[in-house]
């Protein structure tokens, strides 16, 4: 009796150490996987600015897009990541978070290289990476025709190696001390990233200046149309593809030794969630951001970024949502893009692509609903006494907050950069095409042939 | 660079070249070197490039 007992136990053994073998290797693959689906992202991203942007300028766009990916790597890896988990308490690390930071995401440690100890840091370091990549390229879509490249790298990387992150490990994280303090709560970085990335493009563009060409005397705009609005829609398409992987990277698996629970998933400041709750949300979000563009616009740019801002309006509450709820939250964003965009070029600021209507705008809206819809949730895990919990003031106050860590280096540092002549390109060059001037290629060497009606 | 362990079987850990070694600051520094230098040839290319435009 007693070897058969023995038997089962290391039976049992066996199968409980086979399980937590394929638990990891789920793990690790769910994270791996949300890697090449926000690369997606970029794919889009680059398809949308360069569809957006003149013959003369096609490939200048390309190439900035391509960079803000690239330098965003290297740059996160040096001190992106530590940034996140060393600035939870606020403006200056304390020598507690600064030793989190260590441990986490020491670039010359072993946590940060391959370890057959940890199956987790790598993964989560590329997730994050790619968010931080994202946030570079929704800045980088509003700044075509003009910027200088090496001026964008260096703003593309104070804004996702480090803005972003601070407001990350403010509001982002389940020690932040938005989300201890405030109850704040943006379970897919409506704030974080979109305000975050929207009002640090609109801090660089009050610096940067518009398109010539773009106003008149009288202040009224022109339409600086791209040459390529198919190219356009179909990138807006493919950042929406992307952002099913951006989402399912802020779920928090179970089962680990850095999971919330173990049989259960959870958001980042483990709250309950699962991702069928995002499938309806965000699919919900995504048509009602389209139909309310159509309702107001008519126009297909405006219906695809409707499409994206529904989204971002539904993010910060994708947990939480009722699908017809999110629907309507996402049918609002779509109504308010047109004439948020008409409002901002009142004010003579060029956004080319709406980057600071759809992100900023919409990701801002997107922080109140959750103040306004779902009040009184507890924003964390633990027991009822001891939680903050989500309420309107608290979202408020995040937004408000979200504005300025974006908006305030924009401005800043693009200001600096003016000054070093690091920003604007020459007048010469800005009117001959960028493409000419600087880029040893060509888009189109047979050129692109007009249409031919049957009549002709 | 060489390896601290002659068999995978003795492998529990982090097992790139160099792990707590100098070797690990010493490729750290170079390659942020490679960045800053990509960043300095950049910016000289294109600001030449819209002086010749601007002295056509």
């Amino acid at each position: 009796m007693e070897e058969k007992l023995a038997e089962l136990a290391a039976k049992v053994a066996e199968l409980e150490a086979k399980a937590a073998v394929t638990n990891t290797m789920f793990a690790e693959t769910y994270y791996y996987l949300t890697i090449p689906l926000m690369v997606i992202i970029h794919a889009g991203f680059l398809a949308y600015e360069m569809g957006a942007s003149r013959q003369k300028n096609v490939l200048a766009s390309g190439i900035k897009n391509i960079l803000a990916f690239a330098f965003m790597i290297p740059t996160f890896y040096y001190f992106g990541w530590f940034v996140y988990w060393a600035w939870t308490p606020g403006l200056i690390p304390t020598a507690e978070s600064w030793q989190t930071g260590i441990d986490y995401a020491n670039p010359i440690g072993e946590v940060m290289g391959p370890n057959l100890a940890d199956q987790a840091t790598g993964v989560f370091w590329g997730a994050f990476t790619l968010f931080a990549a994202t946030t570079a390229s929704i800045f980088s879509g509003s700044v075509i025709e003009r910027i200088q490249v090496v001026g964008f790298c260096i703003l593309a990387i104070i804004l996702g190696s480090f803005a972003w992150v601070v407001a990350a490990a403010w509001g982002w994280s389940a020690s932040g001390w938005m989300v201890t303090s405030w109850g704040y709560h943006d379970f897919g970085a409506a704030g974080v990233v979109h305000m975050i990335a929207g009002f640090f493009a609109l801090g660089v563009l009050i610096n940067l200046g518009p398109r010539i060409g773009k106003f008149n005397e009288d202040g009224s705009a022109n339409n600086i149309g791209g040459h390529n609005l198919p190219f356009t829609l179909t990138g807006l398409m493919l950042i929406i593809v992307g952002f099913f992987g951006f989402l399912m990277a802020c779920v928090i698996v179970p089962g680990e030794a850095w999971s919330w629970f173990p049989n259960k998933a959870a958001s980042i400041y483990g709250t309950a969630m699962t991702l069928s709750s995002l499938s309806f949300n965000i699919l919900m979000g995504f048509a009602g951001g389209i139909i309310g563009a159509w309702f107001i616009t008519r126009d297909p740019f405006w219906m695809m970024s409707g499409a994206l801002g529904g989204i971002i309006s539904c993010a910060a509450g994708l947990d939480l949502y009722w699908p017809p709820l999110a629907f309507a939250v996402g049918f609002i964003g779509g109504a308010i893009m047109q004439p948020a965009a008409k409002m901002l070029e009142s004010f003579k600021i060029d956004d080319a692509v709406g980057a600071v209507t759809v992100h900023g705008t919409l990701g801002a809206w997107g922080v109140l609903a959750v103040g306004i819809f779902a009040s009184g949730y507890p924003a964390l895990q633990g027991p009822a006494a001891e939680v903050p919990h989500i309420s309107f003031v608290g979202q408020l106050m995040g937004m408000i907050v979200m504005l300025l860590i974006g908006l305030v280096p924009g401005y800043i540092c693009s200001l600096i950069l003016n000054m070093l002549g690091l920003l604007r390109v020459g007048e010469a060059a800005e009117r001959a095409g960028l493409d000419p001037v600087k880029v040893p290629n060509q888009a189109y060497p047979e050129g692109i042939s007009p249409s031919a009606t049957p009549a002709e | 660079m060489g390896s601290s362990f002659d068999s995978w079987d003795a492998v529990t850990g982090a097992y790139y070249m160099g792990a707590g070694t100098s070797w690990e600051t010493i490729w750290l520094v170079v390659s942020i070197a490679m960045c800053v230098i990509a960043l300095i040839a950049g910016s000289r290319h294109e600001l030449k490039a819209y002086e010749d435009e601007e002295n056509k």
